[in-house]
């Protein structure tokens, strides 16, 4: 006889938990329409910055190419004998096989290389995932 | 006329005379007009179910995501979400309708009906109003009952044409589930059926003009009714024959488009009518304020049932096989039996 | 009786339960022989997720292979970071500094929370209680919300390093867990209403599935599972690795070992996790987050097996450098495929009702067991 009533006594607890929640307001987001802020410290998709003349800070030192865990960046790299430095012909992020590790934007010596903090990049096409030079220099 | 009618069951009543004196008039046969009474009202009341599946089905969603923290569907036909349940509808009429290639094909195909039908059958001694009822059967609830055992069948039969390990289980399991429950839940409503000492209807609200029967010791009788009518329409926590976690889906697993929709809808008029019958044994059915009409009266009772039952399906955790046979027969039995005794001396006190 | 049965034409049921299942927590195949409900052999059959994590690892770098550890048991990806990192470090002898310590360890500890929220969550829904495992995800995502600012991701996170973390907190990071921690507690109270106690659990639960002290050893058990036979093993007390020798937490265990018990000492758990988390809090105080480590480390050639206290269990890595920037062999002891096996045993003469519960109750993570 105890036994119900702690039994039955349990389960009114139980419901009402329920039902304070059904008046509380849900936490979930609208998402398409209200987007929750992202941390400033968001792996998103890569940029590589210009210094304040508007040059190019990359240098085509490579690192970020050697460190990368899946091996999605690949440049081609030009001396420039005026300027006496080189420079990136070509840079592509293969973004079909990043996984957002940071290990790049980390390692990078000329701090150029930065996350953004976009996560909407889905596609269509396999193809439009690799990024080349002129998308990710800007 | 119709102004002075308060309550959608009058203005039915006063329609039906009007075309009685019309009938009269014209000399048009009796069983034409009592053809054409009962059609419009099945008519009527196919119109009803639909929209009750529909809002029941939108309720069930928004209750389950407001428990839950979320909102449930918000952007579909605009103010939130209230066309979701519709374009599902029309999703599951547009997908393909699917045979296991070693099912059993005329059973597999004639289940989903065998479990609309009965339920159908249901709404029709349901009182809506004073006289909005399809057919004010001296056995009234009997009917309800009888019919309802059929869905048995119809779970079983889906689970064992499917030829699917799982919809075997779980028709199994559904068919002891049901055949146990229907017991405590017919002899929780004789309780009622002792109170007032008639089986139909309309004499049971009647009875309950002053006083409900839930306040009197009827509740007892209403509790067991509430936990063996959750066991009967198969929600949670009895909710074993559609066990998500354990059986994928239960006896319905290899259905798809519009079969399966019967096997939703069915689900949803059922718990429909599990509630309708509680509202009407034990909160009175249409009675109500008297500036209420009595339909609403009556919905808003059913619906407060239907809640209930929506709330303990957001809260509770399942049960297992056999301790809800234990529970079934060694608990909730004893109890009725119990109650009707309890019930039994109440109404020898009070005579 | 039964064999009269089985002579007279009845058989056996075979019955896959998975790979795709709701309820098998992904791609687990468990091969059920049944005997009308009760189960008379169980064979879980995995590899459904295997991606070879240990040969790739030998192809990366040392670094490279923390953010490799993310995708071990990815809801507890802090953990596993710990230990990819703990080997190298000692093989290279590096102290690591103490702010890092504390850091990892806030994270560690934060991610056991996140984890056994997880598992109560899904647990709920192995039951049949779909709520809960709501309530369970709002409270993560806070925690979630509390990496991002530090990593700046949510569920790969990469931010262990060899010799330290990859960034110092945040501003907002240490009051972030505070309110976490004070919003947490009251919440734990709320999830006790509506399961722990709740009768309907309790009879899915209690005694079900049980595992002795002796099978729990036997079977090699690690985690909560062994801790609810009453084991008393947390390799955090027992083979104390970075600072945790310095934090005053109790080890929850349980007596029959059954699914209630493997339950209860998660929530449990959850309690003292936040107690460890607010001592490190205390303790945290400025200085370095990263050891002086060359960007391309090479371990000296030597072997060694690291192991920390997973919110699964005990997670090892055992690793074999020759001196070159990549490891020479890698072996990761997952403890979810060590739990595992022990299924076989537990659910013969069980309800196929029980398989969920005793499933759910061992906690497994497929990417773990398959690697
Ligand atoms: S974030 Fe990681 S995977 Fe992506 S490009 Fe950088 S190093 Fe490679
Ligand atoms: S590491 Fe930085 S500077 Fe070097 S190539 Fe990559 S982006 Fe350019």
């Amino acid at each position: 006889m105890i036994k119900i009533f702690t039994y039955t006594w349990a389960i009114l607890k139980g419901m009402a938990i329920t039902f304070k929640y059904f008046f509380i307001r849900p936490v979930t987001v609208q998402y398409p329409k209200e987007k929750i802020k992202i941390s400033p410290r968001w792996r998103g998709t890569l940029k590589q910055l210009r210094n304040e003349q508007g040059e190019e800070t990359c240098d085509g030192c490579r690192i970020c190419e050697k460190i990368c865990p899946v091996n999605c960046i690949s440049m081609e790299v030009y001396k420039d004998e005026k300027k006496n430095r080189r420079f990136t012909s070509s840079y592509t992020v293969n973004f079909g096989r990043c996984m957002f590790c940071g290990l790049c934007v980390e390692a990078c010596p000329k701090k150029c290389l930065v996350h953004t903090p976009d996560f909407e990049f889905c596609t269509y096409e396999r193809e439009s995932l690799i990024l080349t030079k002129d998308k990710i220099l800007r | 006329m119709i102004y002075a009618s308060q309550s959608l069951g009058d203005l039915w009543n006063w329609l039906l005379q009007q075309f009685a004196e019309l009938c009269g008039s014209l000399g048009i046969p009796e069983v034409i007009r009592y053809m054409v009474e009962k059609g419009a009202y099945a008519v009527g009341l196919l119109v009803f179910i639909s929209l009750t599946a529909l809002v029941m089905i939108y309720m069930e969603r928004k209750v389950s995501a407001h428990m839950q923290l979320r909102y449930g569907p918000m952007w579909t036909g605009g103010w939130h979400g209230w066309s979701q349940t519709i374009a599902d509808m029309i999703k599951l009429l547009l997908k393909e309708d699917i045979i296991p290639d070693k099912a059993d094909r005329w059973v597999h195909r004639i289940a989903p009906i065998v479990i609309f039908v009965p339920s159908l059958i249901g709404f029709l001694v349901i009182p809506f109003d004073k006289y909005l009822i399809g057919a004010d059967l001296n056995v009234g609830i009997l009917l309800v009952f009888g019919f309802s055992s059929i869905a048995v069948l119809s779970i079983f039969m889906g689970g064992w044409a499917s030829n699917n390990k799982y919809t075997l289980l779980g028709g199994l399991r559904s068919a002891a589930q049901m055949i146990s429950y229907e017991l405590p839940l017919v002899l929780s409503v004789l309780g009622v059926i002792m109170t007032v000492g008639s089986l139909k209807m309309s004499d049971i609200v009647m009875a309950q003009k002053d006083v409900w029967f839930l306040f009197t010791p009827n509740l007892l009788g209403f509790i067991i009714y509430i936990i063996a009518g959750t066991a009967e329409v198969n929600r949670t926590p009895f909710d074993l024959p559609e066990a998500e976690s354990e059986l994928v889906s239960g006896y319905n697993t290899e259905y798809s488009g519009l079969k399966y929709g019967f096997f939703m809808l069915s689900e949803f008029t059922n718990t429909f009518i599990i509630s309708a019958i509680a509202a009407t044994f034990f909160m009175g059915g249409w009675n109500g304020p008297s500036w209420l009409p009595g339909i609403v009266s009556f919905l808003a009772k059913t619906y407060l049932i239907v809640f209930l039952l929506m709330w303990f399906r957001w809260t509770f955790p399942r049960l297992r096989v056999d301790r809800l046979m234990d529970f079934g027969w060694k608990f909730l039995l004893p109890l009725s039996f119990f109650n009707i005794l309890m019930i039994a001396v109440w109404v020898l006190v009070k005579k | 009786m039964i064999e009269q049965l089985k002579n007279s034409g009845f058989e056996e049921m075979t019955l896959n339960m998975g790979p795709q299942h709701p309820s098998t927590h992904g791609v687990l195949h468990l091969l059920l022989k049944m005997d009308g409900e009760v189960i008379t052999e169980a064979r879980p059959d995995i590899g459904y997720l295997h991606r070879g994590m240990e040969k790739i690892a030998e192809k990366r770098t040392w670094g490279a292979n923390i953010a490799l550890s993310d995708r071990w048991d990815y809801i507890a990806s802090m953990s596993n970071n710990f230990a990819a990192v703990l080997g190298p470090e000692k093989l290279m002898s590096i102290t690591v500094p103490k702010r890092a310590e504390y850091i990892r360890v806030i994270m560690a500890e934060l991610n056991r929370i996140a984890s056994h929220l997880i598992f109560f969550g899904t647990y709920g829904i192995d039951i049949g209680a779909f709520t809960p495992f709501f309530y369970a995800f709002r409270e993560r995502e806070k925690i979630l919300d509390l990496y991002e600012s530090v990593c700046g991701a949510r569920l790969t996170y990469n931010y262990f390093r060899i010799g330290g973390v990859s960034a110092d907190l945040p501003e907002e990071f240490i009051p972030g867990v505070k309110a976490f921690i004070n919003y947490f507690r009251p919440k734990l109270k709320e999830y006790d209403t509506l399961l722990s106690t709740n009768p309907i659990f309790m009879d899915r639960t209690v005694g079900v599935g049980a595992i002795t002290k002796e099978e729990a050893i036997d079977w090699a058990l690690s985690g909560p599972n062994i801790r609810a036979s009453g084991v008393n093993f947390d390799l955090r007390k027992d083979d104390p690795y970075s600072v945790y020798s310095e934090f005053d937490f109790n080890i929850p265990t349980g007596k029959n070992g059954d699914c209630w018990d493997r339950y209860m000492v998660r929530m449990n758990e959850m309690k003292e996790s936040a107690r460890i988390v607010e001592q490190a809090l205390e303790k945290l105080e400025p200085g370095d987050i990263m050891a002086k480590v060359a960007k391309v480390i090479r371990p000296p050639a030597g072997e060694i097996y690291t192991h920390v206290e997973a919110p699964k269990g005990e997670l090892g890595v055992y690793c074999i450098s020759d001196g070159s920037t990549m490891p020479y062999r890698y072996k990761v002891r997952g403890p979810s495929f060590v739990n595992l096996a022990i299924l076989q045993k537990m659910l013969k003469g069980l309800r196929i009702a029980d398989v969920v519960a005793v499933l759910g109750s061992i906690d497994i993570v497929l990417g773990e067991v398959d690697r």
